[in-house]
């Protein structure tokens, strides 16, 4: 049993099945229904409608896939397959059997001198052992091998690594208002695993700046921290450094502050609001210990024509929002306000006091990046190396006025064979000129 | 996009169209002559893709790499690319033709049917890997096109009898054993540079979203279409596998990149995700 198993794990046959059932079950999980991006209502439906189909869509769904255990055995027995097949490489110095010979012959009356010098300059390496040259191309194909299939290990190394110590989390930043770090902090951890203490700093949001063109098109966006006391920019694609976290600006919204009075004069609401209005997205919130719903919608560069309303420019130049008061599901007014102005609606006054932004920073550390960039840069190199320059190798012997060419490559026999014939008739030509 | 890049597109479109059915007619008339010519007009539809693409990248001041319109015309103008750079070294393989043209047309026609606005480059494609990945995911797209390409061919010709001692069509094309070794190449050539295209994405995605894999539906089909090329080296290469059952597996390993190219526009995953004002 031990004995089929040590010949089965490196084989390369093995290798093969186990890289298409892994396939296999990436499509799958690629293909099927999304339960985790779907609404319960539709979740629902599905489970009612189809429940097979719900179920193998909730087993496989590739989020639910990549962490059972199930599936992992697969990966895993990938690694051993491939550290076993390149132990076995090393031990009998291989990069695999087989490869073709091909040979040719034909009339020269070239020296060896001669023929030395015609291979040299068509860059393969010569070397005379006696009455023959013997020619090399390549020969980088067993360290080529060997390279790929380290470097496919050090890549699951690092996805190992990855998953052992990668810190992940979304933290939301409102402008001017600090906030100190720790678990709570954070509006949602994806990864925590070993290894990640995330320094308790004090980190604010001092200044969100877009930069747009044209007034439609987007070109920065740069978030001003303050991280404990010191300055730090963050750009979209250029993260920021926080005592060896990595800061990433994900996303941002506006965050208006809105002050509401009712009709005695007594403040019922004096806050800032995180809106998610980006894009012409509708969003609300409570007024607390009322049944008040505010839905908003936000123009940036409001513009009001005979009726028509709407924004001139993504820019927030001129910024309104239009307010509609809910309660109980039941709409009790609507109203535009501009900044610094005060409106009355359902018999509340609401005062656009001001515009600020909030961000959301991915707040990540992962030791597995540069193992995983090593990994794919050792495994190109590996493929470079042996499928680039192949393994070519020629002996040229001469008796009398006939030269015999025989050769061996470890790909590609067809074309080896043309080559080996078009240097024949070199050879020939040579002659004759 | 700008009068002149809609100028040179159009023109180039029309021209591609017309060589394509000057190859077809070559091969059914099993005349060499059309074949030639078309590959004449290969050439300057060619030229006038490469216009239209250095038009567009002086008018938005970027590379054409964002979003489908501008992906397509740099994709085609790739794989047109990888088929001329193929004939420079096999003139046999115009034939090829059959197969690239209305692929290209294709790729180009998706890319018009998108949004043509000339924009500047938005921040998240603000990053030196972006040229990297798309520059190597072209690449690699391009060679298992041309794989795929061969293999059609490859699989045309094997179900003839006697095809190797055929007349006509049949003479435009190289050997079987030849055709199988150039579909070889391109799989080896796109399975290096498809390595680059995921390595290069995987260190852009960390700086943009502080992880480098997130197995969104178009990392996934990055992934199964590397590791389905590699499932075809290993069977070519270490198991012995050629000829038809060969080709086949290279035909049926495009679809992942089907999926992968024209799925981008239908998936609203992180991967198509960007901080829009």
């Amino acid at each position: 049993m031990m004995h089929r198993l040590t010949r089965l794990l490196p084989s390369r046959r093995f290798a093969v099945y186990l890289l298409a059932i892994m396939v296999a079950f990436l499509i799958l999980g690629t293909s099927l229904p999304d339960i985790a991006s779907m609404t319960p209502e539709e979740t629902g439906a599905l489970k009612t409608s189809r429940p097979l189909l719900f179920l193998i869509s909730n087993s496989l769904q590739i989020e639910t896939l990549i962490s059972s255990p199930y599936f992992l055995v697969l990966p895993a027995l990938i690694f051993l397959s491939t550290a076993l097949c390149t132990m076995k490489r090393l031990c009998l110095k291989t990069a695999g059997e087989g490869g073709f010979y091909r040979e040719a012959a034909g009339e020269t009356q070239l020296r060896y001198e001669e023929i030395f010098s015609i291979f040299s300059s068509e860059k393969w390496r010569v070397v005379r052992e006696d009455d023959t040259l013997k020619a090399t191309k390549g020969g980088y194909g067993f360290h080529g091998s060997v390279l790929f299939h380290l470097g496919l290990l050090v890549v699951f190394i690092a996805v190992v690594v990855s998953s052992i110590t990668r810190f992940s989390a979304e933290l939301l930043l409102t402008e001017g208002f600090p906030m100190k770090l720790g678990k709570d902090a954070f509006v949602k951890i994806y990864k925590n695993r070993w290894l990640s203490e995330v320094p308790s700093s004090v980190v604010e949001l001092k200044r969100f700046v877009p930069s747009y063109e044209k007034g439609k098109f987007a070109k920065d966006f740069s978030a001003e921290l303050s991280i404990d006391g010191a300055r730090k920019d963050v750009h979209v694609n250029k993260p920021a450094d926080m005592g060896g976290f990595q800061l990433s600006l994900h996303r941002f919204g506006f965050a208006p502050s809105f002050k509401v009075t009712d009709e005695k004069g007594r403040e019922v609401l004096n806050a800032t609001v995180n809106l998610v209005v980006v894009g012409g997205k509708e969003d609300s919130f409570l007024i607390p210990n009322t049944p008040y719903l505010i839905y908003t919608e936000f123009f940036p560069d409001f513009f009001y024509d005979n009726g028509r309303f709407g924004s001139r420019s993504i820019v927030p130049k001129n910024p309104v929002f239009l307010l509609r008061m809910t309660s109980n599901g039941r709409e009790l007014g609507r109203n535009f306000v501009r900044l610094g102005d005060t409106v009355d609606i359902g018999g509340l006054y609401i005062k656009f006091d001001a515009l600020n932004y909030w961000v959301d920073l991915i707040v990540g550390r992962d030791y597995g990046l540069w193992i995983f960039a090593a990994g794919f840069g050792m495994g190109v190199l590996g493929l470079a190396l042996r499928f680039v320059f192949p393994d070519k190798q020629m002996e040229i012997s001469i008796t009398g006025n006939k030269a015999l060419i025989k050769g061996w490559t470890k790909y590609f026999p067809d074309f080896f064979e043309e080559e080996i014939r078009r240097i024949v008739e070199k050879l020939q030509n040579q002659r004759l000129s | 996009m700008t009068l002149l890049e809609g100028i040179l597109l159009w023109s180039s479109i029309f021209i591609l169209v017309i060589s394509f059915l000057g190859h077809l007619a070559g091969v059914i008339f099993k005349k060499e002559r059309p074949v030639y010519l078309s590959y004449i007009s290969t050439l300057v539809g060619f030229v006038f893709l490469s216009g239209a693409v250095l038009t567009r990248w002086i008018s938005t001041g970027h590379m054409p790499v964002m979003g489908t319109y501008e992906n397509s015309l740099f994709g085609a103008w790739f794989v047109m690319l990888a088929f001329l750079f193929t004939l420079r070294y096999f003139p046999k393989g115009r034939i090829l033709s059959l197969v690239v043209m209305p692929a290209t047309v294709l790729i180009l026609g998706n890319g018009i049917m998108a949004k043509a606005e000339m924009a500047p480059l938005e921040p998240p494609y603000q990053s030196t890997w972006l040229y990297v990945h798309v520059f190597f995911a072209w690449f690699a797209f391009g060679s298992y096109l041309m794989a795929t390409a061969v293999s059609i061919i490859y699989l045309s010709k094997s179900s003839k009898a006697n095809s190797n001692k055929g007349t006509g069509a049949v003479t435009l094309t190289p050997a079987l054993t030849r055709l199988d070794e150039i579909c070889l190449k391109f799989i080896m050539f796109g399975f290096i540079t498809d390595a680059v295209m995921i390595g290069a994405g995987a260190i852009w995605a960390h700086g943009l979203w502080g992880r480098y894999w997130g197995w969104d539906p178009i990392e996934t089909w990055s992934l199964i279409t590397w590791l389905t090329y590699g499932i075809n080296l290993h069977l070519r290469l270490t198991l012995g596998w050629k000829g038809k059952k060969a080709s086949w597996l290279a035909l049926f390993s495009f679809l992942g990149i089907i999926i992968a190219f024209f799925g981008v526009g239908f998936v609203g995953d992180v991967h198509t995700q960007i901080m829009k004002p």
